[in-house]
């Protein structure tokens, strides 16, 4: 079914047209990947389906229902925005709750956001002395109150240093894993929403260029993908992962393993790298096929539109 | 409209902006208390009790109005949508800033009022007289917060700091030049300029157009303008309150399609 749906949608603030007849959809069940350059039209697709902005032309559709007129779809989205806005001057534990009465939830409901989030320990502090990381947490513990069906998570990781980053991105891994939620995440950084999406809108100057499950598109575009394995037997591991019609090429680089297979068997490939622990060390995923993909995205758009 | 989150955002904005004004809001009570107690016990209202009622409705005059243009800050930051988010409505918000601006403050100046009276001068308080300033006072302050709150609900955070802060001042200035001007000039063309304006002020602050229609009632001696002419001040009062009323929900009607 589908969640969102963008129908030839243009948006213009004064003379500047940030979405130009732009139509795409997303369906339910997705992790989706907001994928495009800074000014590309990501905040204010975000902010479109959140009916913070009124369409210049063409309609939003948020379940059936466009969200600047009906304000109750939002009750279904939890919403972390681009830049902290946060009020510095009030404690974690206080702002949270704030909201949560908007929403008619409990302390417990609040507890409950804080811990899956890690601030049990800060909860009291005022926002405005926590890091960046850990101001990140507290708009993605807002978004999450109230179980949301939804969430739409703008840049999550913008302006966070390395390890930041990965936390956030972990976090997110485990909130999808636990909770099942769908997901809208932009990001310009665009290989760490590679571990984390199954679908794909990409935009670049106010254009949908592509949209659609990863695994689709990674077939469109032929996009492959790499893994690198460190294993106790080379030999070993290389015969049986050969015998897989999924897998492209096996080749062996130093001590470990260099394995292209089809992208769409991802999944099952990690699955059976699980299974074989005994003989696989450890692997990593080499290709960002993300980027890959972005990148033949873009360059498809603008060859058409040469 | 969910009146319950109306509640809790009102509340929500009281504790965060408006405890920091407590120092002054205390000491501006205890100013209308003392100055109050005056009249309560029989003395009549002169020019320097007026005054200092006046200054006291002019600094919570500026007080609603920069508690106000915060909003067009919460716009511009992106803060509102934090609230929007968690299913506040554009109207509730709106309400909710406005409860929190206007009405506390003014539920404080009136209740300074009204317990300074009810120990002074119980029997006055029943007969209404001396809570007569009251009912220009309140319009007059909704006046400044309506007209702040629409440049705030634009975004546009340093009119509405600017207009909100200089209104409560220059009004009653203005007011007072025209109004003496209008009494106290015979040219025609003179006077049909200083009515006017004594009208159009007039509306924008009630609370001052009493007092000096009050003070010109009083005087004794001739006078060139035709205080009959001009509007009755509980007529201006009303009008003034029309106007408010008119200005918010415009207010209300353009922040529904606002972009945030």
């Amino acid at each position: 079914m589908t969640m969102v749906e963008f129908r030839e949608v243009s948006k213009k603030f004064g003379k500047v047209e940030a979405l130009k007849n732009i139509s795409f959809t997303i369906p339910e069940k997705t992790v989706t990947a907001f994928l495009g350059p800074n000014g590309a039209g990501k905040t204010t697709s975000m902010k479109l389906v959140m009916g913070f902005l009124k369409p210049t032309k063409g309609v939003v559709f948020v379940w059936g229902e466009e969200p600047w007129r009906s304000e109750g779809v939002r009750s279904r989205i939890g919403y972390l925005p681009e830049r902290p806005v946060y009020p510095m001057d009030i404690a974690v534990e206080n702002f949270l709750n704030h909201l949560a009465k908007l929403k008619r939830l409990s302390k417990i409901d609040v507890n409950r956001v804080i811990r899956l989030v890690g601030l049990e320990n800060l909860a009291d502090r005022k926002i405005g002395t926590l890091s960046r990381g850990y101001i990140q947490r507290v708009g993605i513990a807002q978004s999450l109150l109230g179980d949301p069906e939804l969430l739409i998570l703008d840049e999550p990781t913008a302006n966070l240093d390395p390890s930041a980053r990965r936390e956030i991105i972990e976090l997110l891994k485990t909130l999808h894993k636990e909770l099942k939620v769908s997901m809208i995440i932009s990001s310009h950084i665009i290989p760490e929403l590679q571990e984390i999406a199954n679908y794909a809108v990409i935009i670049n100057s106010g254009i949908a260029l592509e949209y659609g499950y990863l695994n689709d598109l990674w077939r469109k575009y032929e996009i492959e993908a790499i893994f690198i394995i460190k294993t106790v037997d080379v030999e070993a591991a290389a015969r049986i992962l050969i015998d897989k019609s999924y897998v492209h090429y096996v080749k062996k680089v130093s001590n470990s393993l260099e394995v292209s297979i089809d992208p769409e068997h991802y999944k099952s490939f990690e699955n059976l790298l699980t299974e074989l622990s005994g003989l696989i060390k450890s692997y990593t995923f080499k290709t960002a096929s993300l980027g890959d993909l972005y990148e033949k995205v873009v360059k498809s758009g603008s060859q058409e539109s040469v | 409209m969910d009146l319950r989150k109306v509640f809790e955002h009102t509340t929500y904005a009281v504790n965060r902006r408006l405890l920091a004004y407590t120092i002054t809001i205390i000491v501006m009570s205890i100013i209308t208390s003392l100055m109050l107690l005056f009249p309560g016990y029989g003395t009549p209202i002169d020019v320097w009790i007026s005054g200092q009622l006046t200054i006291v409705s002019i600094i919570f005059k500026i007080l609603i109005a920069l508690q106000i243009s915060r909003i067009a800050r919460e716009i511009t930051s992106g803060e509102i949508q934090l609230y929007l988010a968690h299913t506040l409505t554009r109207s509730e918000y709106v309400l909710s800033m406005l409860l929190a601006s206007w009405f506390t403050p003014t539920l404080i100046l009136v209740s300074s009022y009204i317990v300074t009276f009810t120990i002074a001068a119980p029997n006055l308080v029943i007969s209404g007289e001396l809570l007569k300033p009251l009912i220009h006072l309140v319009p007059d302050l909704l006046f400044i917060a309506s007209i702040t709150l629409f440049f705030a609900s634009r975004g546009r955070e340093g009119i509405a700091t600017t207009i909100g802060a200089a209104l409560p001042i220059l009004l009653p200035l203005s007011l007072s030049i025209a109004f003496s001007g209008y009494m106290n000039t015979s040219h025609p063309v003179y006077t049909q300029i200083f009515y006017v304006f004594t009208i159009v002020l007039g509306l924008m602050t009630p609370y001052t157009y009493n007092l000096l229609y009050v003070n010109y009632q009083n005087i004794s001696y001739p006078l060139q303008g035709n205080l009959s002419k001009l509007a009755n001040p509980t007529l201006n009062t009303l009008a003034s309150l029309a106007l408010s009323i008119a200005i918010i929900t415009l207010t209300f009607v353009l922040f529904k399609k606002k972009d945030l």
